[in-house]
């Protein structure tokens, strides 16, 4: 009974103010616990209503983000793009141009030097992975465009280009479903 | 006599050969070493260049600290290179042009205006708008090699005149004679049987080199006769130019301590702290006339006496045509100018060094970092440096206050690093700049409470329904392992609350309510996410881990906040940038690489976690001090045998570790000595506030001091990150605070009974 108001709880979000308290089970794992200590491990028992954002071993270099499960209007939500620095635009221009001459490493300096100039501006990291799936160091790529990701914030246009980056890196290592997952995502961040 | 004869042409013919051979030998020998010349000069390690452009965070007063430290001179007319001139609230500067490994740039004029402790513009001499300047690096140290210590200088940059005013007093004849000068030899021939001893030396400028680089100093007449052949065979063998460039790198011009001053370029550093192109021409006829007597002429040591060589030498130079007399007087009239010390105002870098060395010793032999003319370029921030060592002296300083001798032998190590790019911006490996153990990268010490943002941080990961406002127990707890043993942590102040939001976990660093957090989520999963995030648990995992028992360095600690702190992407640390050979060419590049360390929903948790300890937690002292918002964690051993203390701004990180080496009790306490060694470390720099961006599947919402979700209008809401999947409170939603018992969203009752 109380179980199943509990996963209501959760299941409607509401952060659960209070359930009735009582004395959970001491469970054992391999130490033992005191009668005095009421803690419980049984976390394991109960399935997960919200989304698990937990990830096996092997996935945790992977982009996995979660989706919201209904739409809520933000309350604060970070702020959109600010504008770009003309220090780190010229050197993105550099950096473009050193690139289609196929200059990758003199490109890849510019980056990082604009990097450390801005470093939490995502066409920066959508620059960079760009150049490192072109590198050929395809899991730098899938890092660099998943950590833009994180950076983009509500910037759409922006978590499109870095999901395609992934994508494509994720195909080059043969990682198909990572790669569709990836487009998919692309996709989901519109237009 | 026939036979006779011919015996004598026999043995003339075999001597012949025989000096003859001996030449080609000699040759051979003197060529190869000559042309090895230029090889043999340490590894030169640069710190970061000094980058601006407009909105760069750099104030006028920082700018002209290392405009100071690159020895660029005040002057109130237009500023030549290396020179500029103060305006109040913008500079003129004479850039002086410089090779960096992925591009040159330009000596220029260039105006930089300042606002608000920000670059707010930056204009070339024709009033045009510049994208961005980088200064030339400061050289932090040269590895020694034996040749070490050496500013390497071409002809062509050598200023003009300087090559007349040399010859017209060390050696008229130097482009006529063949390496040796008969008439010179004449004269001092003549002299020295006046004199009836050897008293002058007579020598070309070619004699003198090979007296410098072949032969010892003694003076007797087989090393002069040898020293004649040697430079006849040079003067043979190499263009005027060569053995010119060659004796201006290695003439010897002065001792320091055990450092010997070889070359023009290395002594106008030395005397100067400027390079040789941009001296007076009264400087430069100082350093020409060190050439007869370095210690009899040191103008640190002798000034009178330098003062009047110089003006011999330029006396010299003008009754000769080099320079005018109106020169020759002005430059006369001009004072010494010499600064007592070398250049050293921010100390040496021996532990960012020794840095530096690791990381370089899988690709680079011992023997290519000391005699292959590299050049190291690294991210020493000069500014973070000299805070670190301020921070460092004040904590000596403070020893005393808590009963430890400060000139005792109580150690220390720290570190900063800058959070997205893994760059580290300085090292202090000990109490002082002795090298010996490196406390930063071999001191493996308990890390205490640093281990609880990773403990909170598996937490959140193994349930990612934990947030800032969940309940935790804080109450007596004891667990009995396999053997019988019974370990029950108290808290440090001995004081239990009962029951704690899980923020207070990290910022008030509460021992009993981080086994209970662990033990509520399961030890073993929660001991194995701490050793996927890089902590060392080892493999018998005692419960004792949660609270710190695992040991590590100063720079491991480093690695494993600089992930944390950076939305979970680790990038490995890094001192060096690039490393280019003696002709440019880039041989080591590491480039930008990021994983995954933990998931952004649980690192930004932590780290807003963090914030409040430096708001108002353990790190306050930290926090408080800056109008910035911060982030840290204190640590503190049993019987206070370790301090430890991990802060950071926006930007960077920086960790300090102080106990003794023996591992002995100290009575130490993070927050009191580790603490202001990191809170020094940013006094000079600018600092920014910790990113408020979220990850996807976090958002802002406030919660009241029970941890309930509430309206931001409702009396004590703080604001957090929160899950997304919580809902907000609605508008004039608050908790029903004050009815009793603490309410909200209970570790371990969600699971109901």
């Amino acid at each position: 009974m109380r179980l199943g108001l509990s996963l209501a709880c959760l299941a409607i979000m509401v952060g659960c103010t209070q359930a009735p308290v009582s004395r959970p089970p001491v469970v054992d794992a391999s130490w033992r616990a005191n009668e005095d200590d009421r803690v419980s491990s049984s976390t394991r028992i109960i399935s997960m209503t919200a989304p698990d954002t937990r990830r096996e071993k092997g996935e945790r270099n992977q982009a996995n983000p979660i989706e919201p499960v209904a739409k809520i209007e933000p309350i604060d939500q970070p702020k959109g793009q600010t504008e770009i620095p003309p220090a780190v635009l010229s050197l993105l221009e550099q950096a473009d141009q050193l690139r289609t001459a196929g200059d990758l490493a003199g490109a890849s300096a510019r980056l990082e030097r604009a990097q450390r100039i801005a470093p939490t501006e995502p066409e920066v990291y959508f620059q960079l992975s760009s150049v490192r799936l072109e590198q050929g160091s395809l899991e730098d790529a899938v890092n660099i465009a998943t950590q833009g990701v994180d950076l983009a914030g509500t910037d759409q246009a922006m978590k499109r280009d870095l999901y395609t980056v992934i994508a494509r890196s994720k195909d080059a290592l043969g990682d198909t479903a990572g790669a569709a997952e990836a487009r998919q995502l692309a996709r989901a961040s519109g237009s | 006599m026939n036979r006779w004869w011919r015996l004598f042409l026999k043995l003339s013919l075999t001597l012949l050969v025989a000096v003859g051979l001996g030449l080609v030998y000699l040759n051979a020998h003197l060529s190869r070493q000559f042309e090895s010349l230029s090889w043999a000069v340490g590894a030169k390690i640069y710190a970061r260049p000094l980058e601006l452009f407009q909105g760069a965070a750099f104030t006028i007063d920082q700018t002209r600290f290392e405009l100071e430290l690159l020895n660029y001179q005040v002057v109130a007319g237009r500023p030549g290179q290396g020179q500029y001139q103060n305006g109040g609230q913008s500079l003129w500067v004479g850039m002086r042009g410089h090779e960096y490994p992925d591009g040159i740039e330009p000596d220029r004029l260039v105006r930089i205006d300042f606002q608000n402790g920000r670059v707010s513009g930056l204009t070339d001499q024709y009033s045009k708008p510049v994208d961005i300047i980088r200064f030339e690096p400061l050289v932090l140290a040269q590895l020694s090699g034996a040749h070490a210590d050496r500013e390497i200088i071409r002809l062509s940059d050598l200023p003009p005149g300087f090559v007349d005013m040399l010859i017209a007093v060390e050696d008229r004849a130097f482009y006529e004679h063949a390496g040796i000068s008969i008439t010179g030899i004449m004269r001092a021939l003549v002299n020295n049987v006046l004199a009836g001893r050897f008293a002058q030396g007579g020598s070309t400028l070619t004699q003198q080199l090979v007296k410098n680089l072949y032969l010892t100093r003694e003076r007797t007449l087989t090393r002069k006769a040898l020293e004649a052949v040697y430079a006849m065979l040079l003067d043979a063998g190499f263009s005027k130019d060569r053995i010119l460039e060659a004796y201006i790198n290695e003439v010897f011009l002065g001792q320091w301590g055990n450092r010997a001053i070889h070359g023009f370029g290395t002594a106008a550093q030395f005397y100067f702290g400027r390079p040789l192109n941009e001296l007076s021409v009264a400087q430069q006829a100082l350093l020409i006339g060190l050439i007869k007597g370095p210690s009899a002429f040191n103008p640190r040591r002798f000034p009178e006496r330098a003062l009047e060589r110089r003006n011999l030498v330029l006396s010299l130079a003008s009754s000769q045509g080099v320079i005018t007399e109106n020169t020759a007087g002005l430059a006369a009239s001009s004072p010494l100018s010499v600064p007592n010390r070398p250049a050293d105002r921010i100390g040496r870098f021996p532990g960012y060094v020794s840095v530096v060395r690791r990381e370089l010793t899988n690709d680079y032999t011992s023997k290519q970092l000391t005699a292959a003319g590299l050049k190291i370029y690294t991210a020493l921030d000069p500014q973070v440096h000299r805070g670190l060592i301020e921070g460092r002296k004040n904590m000596l300083f403070r020893l005393k206050d808590i009963g430890l001798d400060p000139s005792g032998d109580v150690q220390m190590g720290a570190l900063v690093v800058d959070i997205p790019t893994g760059e580290i911006q300085a090292v202090l490996a000990g109490r002082d700049n002795r090298v010996g153990f490196h406390r930063v990268l071999d001191a493996r010490r308990q890390i205490g409470s640093l281990i609880k943002p990773f403990v909170v941080a598996a937490a959140i990961e193994e349930d990612p329904r934990l947030h800032a406002g969940t309940l935790v127990r804080d109450e007596a707890v004891s667990i009995r392992d396999e053997k019988g043993n019974v370990w029950a942590p108290k808290n440090y102040d001995k004081t239990e609350q009962g029951v704690v939001r899980l923020e207070n976990v990290i910022a008030s660093s509460i021992n009993q309510a981080t086994v209970h957090l662990a033990l509520g989520l399961g030890l073993d999963s929660i001991l194995e996410r701490l050793s996927e995030y890089g902590i060392p648990v080892g493999p018998t995992k005692p419960p004792a881990t949660v609270l710190g028992v695992p040991e590590m360095s100063p720079y491991q600690v480093a690695t494993r906040y600089q992930g944390l702190l950076n939305q979970g992407y680790l990038t490995p640390l890094k001192a060096v940038r690039t490393v280019v050979d003696d002709r440019g060419r880039v041989l080591t590049r590491r480039p930008f690489q990021s994983t995954r360390l933990m998931t952004a929903r649980a690192a930004v948790q932590v780290d807003h976690m963090m914030r409040v300890g430096a708001k108002v937690g353990t790190g306050r002292a930290f926090g408080q001090r800056y109008s910035q918002v911060m982030a840290s964690k204190t640590g503190t051993t049993d019987d206070g045998r370790d301090a430890w203390f991990v802060g950071a701004d926006g930007r960077r990180l920086g960790v300090a570790w102080i106990g003794f080496d023996d591992n002995r009790k100290a009575g130490l306490i993070g927050s009191v000595a580790a603490l202001p060694v990191i809170s020094d470390a940013f006094q000079h720099v600018q600092r920014t506030h910790r990113p408020d961006t979220l990850p996807e599947g976090l958002r802002y919402s406030w919660l009241d001091q029970s941890g309930q979700i509430v309206d931001q209008s409702c009396q004590g809401a703080e604001k957090r990150p929160l899950p997304i999947e919580y809902r907000p409170a609605k508008p004039g939603e608050c908790g029903d605070s004050g009815s009793g018992s603490p309410k909200g969203h209970w570790l371990n009752n969600w699971f109901g009974g």
